[in-house]
């Protein structure tokens, strides 16, 4: 689907209707508008009836002014209602598919790149549905009409305007090949400027101790002269295209004022002169503005067109990224919430682009085992772990929590029976607490200050002035690598799971908090008894797991405990 | 010093060119007025005259008027888009020059700290936004005014009454519309300057902790808090969208109205006389015409809280910060680098643990010394603690004989060197970023300082040499090239103490060899201090130390 389909696609089908309709009754107002005027100004002037004798036309007029004023209004609100649905909707829609197709198929994406699309590109298309869109419909109804209008009171100024009409798409592809290539161009600059100026902010620093403040100042200063110099040449060109329309717009009224005039006098004797009179010249004068008013308009909103093809050509890939794991067709009912064996057949798993980092893997772990996982860094001990946790689907073979194959399990059913803690800790805007608990409905205030407790969050969390309730990342309470991954696994252990995957989950520490990790996590599978498999290059990992498997091309061996 | 940014001081910048904008756009707007005008005037005069009410008409003038006015639109049009561009760009242009040179008075922590988050970006983001000021609210503001009071004027010459009319709708009630819309704007954009970035933050956070969202099945309950800030973002972004609609569909009532009253007013006093129907046809479509230039403004007007904000960002930003306490009278920087560190205890955070507690350090003066040690272990705060970056909680930091904290800051600055981590590199040409360290450099010697640390090849590789644009953070050179063009850049400078934060990163063997042979050299009768995790190549050195995770747990 081109951008454009899937930018119309995305609009609410009512849009397109309503701004049609509306765009007709604004057509008609303005009609009524110019005829009502022009007729006002004849019977005065040419027919001489006194002011008293017009009040009913002009009262009539005031109501269409009204009217007119209010379409307008009414547009507006109309489709900023518009515009705020569909973002609403798409922000939504890309959140959940960017939630199936997984963390590691997005990592490559880049998290800032991914929460700009999110949030700023889907932001950019307001400009899209409130405001070009419904422009679209008057540039495309509103000349017609007039046009129709015109020509039925003297066909050769319609025929004048009409004239024009074909020579609108022209316009419209001069001036929206200028607009586009005008914005792209001042975009691109604006940019590169952007990131120039950008750089020495964030270089200050080196600036300074090479004491060449003055130097990079008068260094911007020439990007910035030359940067202006290239983008003013390209907008002297595109400037043109909308000069074109400008001068045809100007063009047309004065030919139209010269031939009524002329006409009216007399001076001119062919097409249907005889029946002008001031009357309907005024009426064909006051349209002939109007005519070109929503072309005009059309133009100054088609940047917004081109912004909003960027931030679709941005989106829309993302929509059709294929989801990490295959939903179960027909789930099956959990079995139980006992430690289970953990097998795995002829696990092989790709990523995309590259050799199998898995290939025909087997694995076996009893249930309750503490199993530790080694191996050179890259050889896919971390993939094992994201496969057993069921956040992707393997390419073949399959993976067997007792008698249960983990392909029938849907997320709730994974979900209960194992848990994961990963390298990095993620602490999400909320409290410590909201942190442990993670939106988890059952949970009592005892349970977070007893698993708090057991991983030692609460021995950094009471020196804090709100304790367990202290906001994170706000009031400058940033948190160590190690505090954090305490809140983490925290969170992890707050209800214990028959199965708990450990994916390098001390690397980078300090030993102290490593040490405290590997104990909790030893006192949570006594207190509850759990399958543990563990991926760590720790040393204490080594004194903590039962058995220690080396992984190498893709296969698993045992390894000297 | 620190005057703060104002709107209207940025607004008296680079005058010529917003005069000229100005002229400009007010000749268009003129000149679009006046044909409708003159063409009202001509069609009514010609129907007049073409059935005999009034005497001969002299067609060329007004022919020749509506000609020049349809010209003049076309060409001030164009002219205007041209020269107000420009300014902007100049405007632009001071503006970027100001801001870096008012951060550049901060100190270096001050300036880390701008790294964080999105600060940076936002910064340049806020400069570009200003480029609205001038293009979109005070040219097509004052312009409009202009224009009104200029109709005003001559319709005062033509009737008294129509002239005060006029003014009444357009130079009162219309910036009452304007200022009302932008006063009900100020709330949601000012919740939008919060929401947005808190609607962003939380996205980044779902995005980050996929997985931890996804193994405890919390993917749908984050969706729906996600979508809820969402909806606080649309809809108020909807209600400015809103406001926008009934704004300006009320300056569009305000002129309609005017128009109404103009046809009204302008039938009776043609009914009595007073003016001739060829003027009454004229005023009609001035009083028309005049609607254009208002038309934009409320909307214009709504946005420039945007710049506000923006300003006031900048401003805030380029306000002296709580900065390290600076010597009144500083010492003189000491003839012998040596360094001591002394009983030192630091703590980034109070609420953190101490990164060293109650350290002892030695540097003698001309000696190298190495300190190696796990990540997190406090090495690099030594070099923080050194160049005076941070101070200790406990303990001193002494050069020579004097505590860093009585040194002038630009000795610090100049008589340390430093490599960080992550040096920077700018969008700029390999040249220009080596002569930031040294303007005087010629090309033999950036060529040979290159060499020295094993980017001959590199350099000779490269199709336009020492003029090659280095991109985004260096990003078109490798991790190791950029630390090694980053070394070779301070080797162009002559520090008496020398601190290398991790020289050896991504470098190979071969690289690693070589650039230790060449600071063996640079680092003869130089104070200097290593930081590495790895021992196993190393240019000669005096001593290694160890540095262990204390027991206070780092």
């Amino acid at each position: 689907m081109s951008q454009r389909a899937w930018l119309d696609s995305q609009a609410p089908s009512w849009l397109r209707p309503a701004s049609l309709a509306l765009a007709v009754a604004e057509a008609v107002v303005i009609i009524a508008q110019a005829g009502l005027i022009a007729w006002c100004l004849h019977s005065a002037i040419v027919l001489s009836k006194p002011l008293d004798a017009l009040w009913g036309l002009l009262w009539g007029l005031l109501a269409v002014l009204v009217l007119r004023a209010g379409l307008n209004g009414l547009r507006g609100l109309v489709s900023a209602h518009a515009s705020a649905g569909v973002r609403q909707h798409l922000r939504r829609q890309l959140f959940d598919h960017l939630c199936q197709v997984g963390a590691e198929r997005l990592r490559p994406l880049g998290t800032g790149e991914l929460v700009t699309q999110l949030n700023d590109h889907v932001e950019a298309l307001d400009a899209y549905y409130a405001r070009f869109k419904p422009q679209m419909a008057s540039a495309l109804i509103i000349p017609a009409g007039i046009v129709v209008a015109v020509a039925f009171q003297n066909w050769l100024a319609g025929l004048l305007l009409a004239l024009t009409a074909p020579l609108i798409p022209l316009f419209m592809a001069l001036v929206g090949m200028g607009a586009e290539q005008l914005s792209r161009n001042q975009h691109q600059a604006l940019a590169r400027l952007a990131g120039v100026f950008h750089d020495r902010l964030h270089g200050l620093d080196t600036i300074r101790r090479f004491g060449a403040e003055t130097r990079e100042q008068s260094r911007i200063a020439e990007f910035s002269r030359s940067f202006r110099q290239r983008t003013m040449a390209v907008l002297r060109l595109a400037f043109l295209s909308s000069a074109v329309l400008e001068f045809f717009a100007a063009v047309a009224i004065a030919m139209l004022a010269i031939y009524i005039g002329l006409g009216l006098l007399g001076y001119i004797e062919f097409g249907p002169v005889a029946t002008l009179s001031l009357g309907s010249g005024l009426f064909i004068l006051l349209l002939a503005p109007e005519f070109f008013a929503p072309l005009r308009t059309l133009a100054q909103h088609w940047h917004d067109r081109a912004g909003a093809l960027a931030a679709a050509a941005s989106i829309q890939p993302l929509l059709e990224l294929p989801p990490a794991r295959r939903l179960p067709t027909r789930p099956v009912e959990l079995e139980t919430d006992r430690p289970l064996n953990v097998r795995t057949n002829a696990l092989t798993f790709a990523w995309p682009g590259r050799s199998a980092v898995l290939h025909g893997l087997e694995l076996d772990i009893k249930s309750g085992e503490h199993v530790l996982i080694t191996g050179a860094s890259g050889c896919g001990k971390s993939t094992l772990i994201s496969l057993l946790a069921g956040f992707m689907s393997p390419d073949q073979g399959e993976i067997r929590f007792g008698s249960m194959d983990q392909a029938d399990l849907d997320a709730p059913a994974l979900a209960r029976l194992r848990t994961w803690l990963g390298q990095t800790p993620v602490l999400f805007p909320g409290t410590i607490a909201d942190n442990i608990a993670l939106g988890r409905d059952r949970t009592s205030r005892s349970d977070i200050e007893r698993v708090a407790n057991l991983c030692r969050v609460s021995e950094f969390a009471n020196r804090l002035p709100g304790g367990l309730d202290t906001s994170v990342g706000q009031d400058g309470f940033g948190f160590s690598g190690g505090q954090a991954q305490r809140i983490a696994l925290a969170r992890t252990l707050l209800e214990p799971r028959p199965l708990l995957l450990l994916d390098e989950p001390t690397s980078g520490l300090d030993a102290d908090s490593e040490e405290w990790i590997w104990k909790a996590i030893r006192q949570a599978a006594e207190r509850s008894p759990m399958t543990v498999i563990a991926v760590s290059h720790s040393p204490l990992a080594r004194q903590w797991a039962d058995r220690i498997l080396h992984m190498q091309a893709g296969r698993l061996m045992e390894a000297e405990a | 010093m620190n005057a703060r940014f104002r709107l209207r001081s940025l607004l008296l910048r680079r005058p010529g060119w917003q005069l000229a904008g100005l002229g400009l756009m007010m000749l268009s707007l003129i000149a679009g007025v006046g044909l409708l005008a003159l063409s009202g005037w001509f069609i009514t005069a010609s129907a007049l005259a073409g059935l005999g009410l009034i005497a001969a008409l002299d067609i060329f003038t007004p022919g020749a008027g509506i000609r020049l006015a349809a010209i003049t639109r076309t060409l001030s049009r164009y002219g205007e888009r041209l020269v107000t561009h420009e300014a902007t760009f100049r405007l632009l242009e001071d503006l970027r020059a100001e801001v870096l040179a008012r951060l550049l008075k901060h100190d270096e922590m001050f300036l880390k700290s701008l790294r964080r988050g999105d600060t940076l970006s936002r910064l340049t983001a806020d400069v570009d936004i200003l480029d609205h000021l001038y293009l979109g609210v005070t040219g097509p503001t004052l312009a409009a005014m202009a224009l009104s009071l200029l109709a005003v004027i001559l319709l005062g010459l033509i009737d008294p009454w129509l002239a005060l009319l006029t003014a009444g709708l357009l130079l009162i009630v219309n910036p009452l519309t304007v200022g009302t819309t932008r006063r009900l704007g100020r709330t949601p954009s000012q919740a939008l300057t919060q929401a947005l970035p808190d609607l962003r933050s939380l996205s980044a956070a779902g995005l980050e902790g996929l997985n931890e969202l996804r193994a405890l099945d919390r993917t749908a309950s984050y969706s729906d808090r996600v979508h809820e800030q969402s909806t606080r973002v649309v809809g108020l972004t909807r209600r400015l969208g809103s406001l926008d609609a009934l704004g300006q569909a009320l300056v569009l009532l305000t002129g309609l109205i005017a128009l109404w009253l103009a046809l009204v007013l302008g039938l009776m006093i043609f009914a009595e006389n007073q003016i001739s129907a060829p003027v009454l046809g004229l005023v009609v479509l001035a009083v028309l015409g005049l609607n254009e230039a208002w038309l934009p403004l409320p909307m214009a007007w709504r946005k420039l809280s945007q710049c506000q904000s923006a300003v006031e960002r900048i401003n805030t930003l380029s306000e002296d910060p709580a900065a390290l306490p600076q010597p009144e009278r500083p010492e003189p920087w000491p003839e012998q680098a040596s360094i001591r560190i002394d009983a030192v205890t630091f703590r980034y955070q109070p609420h953190q643990s101490a990164v060293l507690e109650d350290f002892e350090l030695e540097i003698k003066a001309g000696q190298t010394m190495v300190v190696t040690g796990p990540s997190g272990c406090g090495k690099s705060s030594l070099a923080l603690l050194i160049m005076r970056q941070v101070d200790p909680q406990q303990g001193r930091v002494l050069i020579g004989e004097s505590d860093v904290g009585h040194l002038d800051p630009d000795d610090l600055r100049q008589r340390i060197g430093y490599l960080p981590q992550n040096p920077v590199l700018f969008r700029d040409t390999l040249a220009a970023n080596l002569r930031l360290a040294d303007p005087e450099a010629d090309e033999h010697r950036l060529t040979k300082v290159l060499e020295r640390v094993g980017l001959g090849d590199f350099l000779a590789n490269l199709p336009e040499g020492l003029d090659t644009w280095l991109e985004e953070s260096g990003a078109n050179v490798s991790g190791g090239q950029r630390r090694r063009i980053a070394l070779a850049r301070l080797m162009l400078t002559d520090p008496d103490i020398v601190i290398l934060d991790e020289p050896f990163e991504s470098l190979d063997d071969d690289s690693t060899r070589m650039v230790a042979n060449a600071l063996d050299e640079w680092l003869a009768n130089r104070t200097a201090l290593i930081i590495s995790h790895a021992t196993e190549v190393l240019p000669n050195h005096d001593r290694v130390v160890s540095l262990t995770v204390g027991p206070s747990g780092t």
